[in-house]
């Protein structure tokens, strides 16, 4: 059984492929958990006794995404000194990958924000309807230069005997 | 054999460091401890993914006692066939 514990011990050997799904695990489970509640279970459309397994099974590819994503960054994000320079142009790339995506997310938000308060109309905002993007900040942004990490570094060759 | 590690779609850098570590029975775990760097750096460096700074060829060079040009180039190696083998047996011999 893969516990989060051995998943931990387990990841800086993992496989590209196998990181990548934990990325998207981890960055999808809890907006679907989200916005599946308010769309689904809030509207009256999903009885919260289906619904329920469905939040179990998003939460849980979350804390496996996230763990495994930790995993595989331990060390290396923040121990530069340990690392050889292909590992620190690695990391530095990471780096790069991630605080990218970070301010292309801001542009976005804001100017979506823009638009709507230009074109449409006021926005009241309510500490229920943001408590999700702030567990939802704290959660991704840390992990963000570990996940692009867990991304973009291509599967190491094998060792060999001799 | 002779490896290119690709930096861009321009700079191709060329190396033979699986030939020589199989000459000198070196295991990548065996160069990477002597040069301080992890062993997975060194197949990296080898499968062409990696083209290592100017000090680390160096080093690399300097552990195989060959100048760098020998380790590393930014043209292909020729490779090793029968020709070039009977000709280094014959050099050994004589």
């Amino acid at each position: 059984m893969v516990t989060p514990s051995t998943l931990y011990r387990r990841m800086p050997d993992a496989q590209q492929r196998s990181r990548r799904i934990l990325v998207l695990a981890a960055f999808t489970g809890f907006p679907l958990q989200i916005i599946g509640y308010t769309t689904l279970v809030a509207s009256g459309l999903l009885p919260q006794i289906i619904w329920a397994p469905l939040t179990i099974a998003l939460f849980s590819a979350t804390i496996a995404g996230v763990v495994g994503i930790y995993g595989y960054g331990q060390g290396r994000i923040d121990h530069r000194d340990r690392l050889d320079e292909r590992q620190r142009s690695t990391v530095d790339q990471a780096l790069i990958v991630s605080y990218g995506i970070l301010t292309t997310i801001i542009v976005v938000i804001a100017g979506l924000l823009a638009a709507y308060l230009s074109f449409v109309g006021t926005i009241q905002l309510e500490m229920g309807a943001l408590g999700p993007w702030f567990i939802a900040i704290g959660v991704y942004v840390p992990l963000l230069p570990f996940a692009a990490l867990a991304w973009i570094e291509p599967d190491a060759p094998p060792d060999d005997d001799r | 054999m002779a490896i290119p590690a690709r930096t861009s779609d321009r700079e191709v850098v060329y190396n033979r460091i699986p030939l020589l570590r199989a000459d000198r029975g070196i295991s990548r775990s065996d160069l990477a401890e002597a040069l301080g760097i992890h062993y997975q750096t060194v197949g990296y460096i080898e499968r062409g993914e990696y083209a290592p700074s100017l000090h680390l060829a160096l080093r690399m060079a300097a552990f195989f006692a060959l100048p760098v040009e020998a380790v590393f180039s930014l043209e292909p190696f020729e490779r090793l066939g029968a020709a070039a083998l009977l000709a280094r047996r014959a050099r050994d011999r004589g």
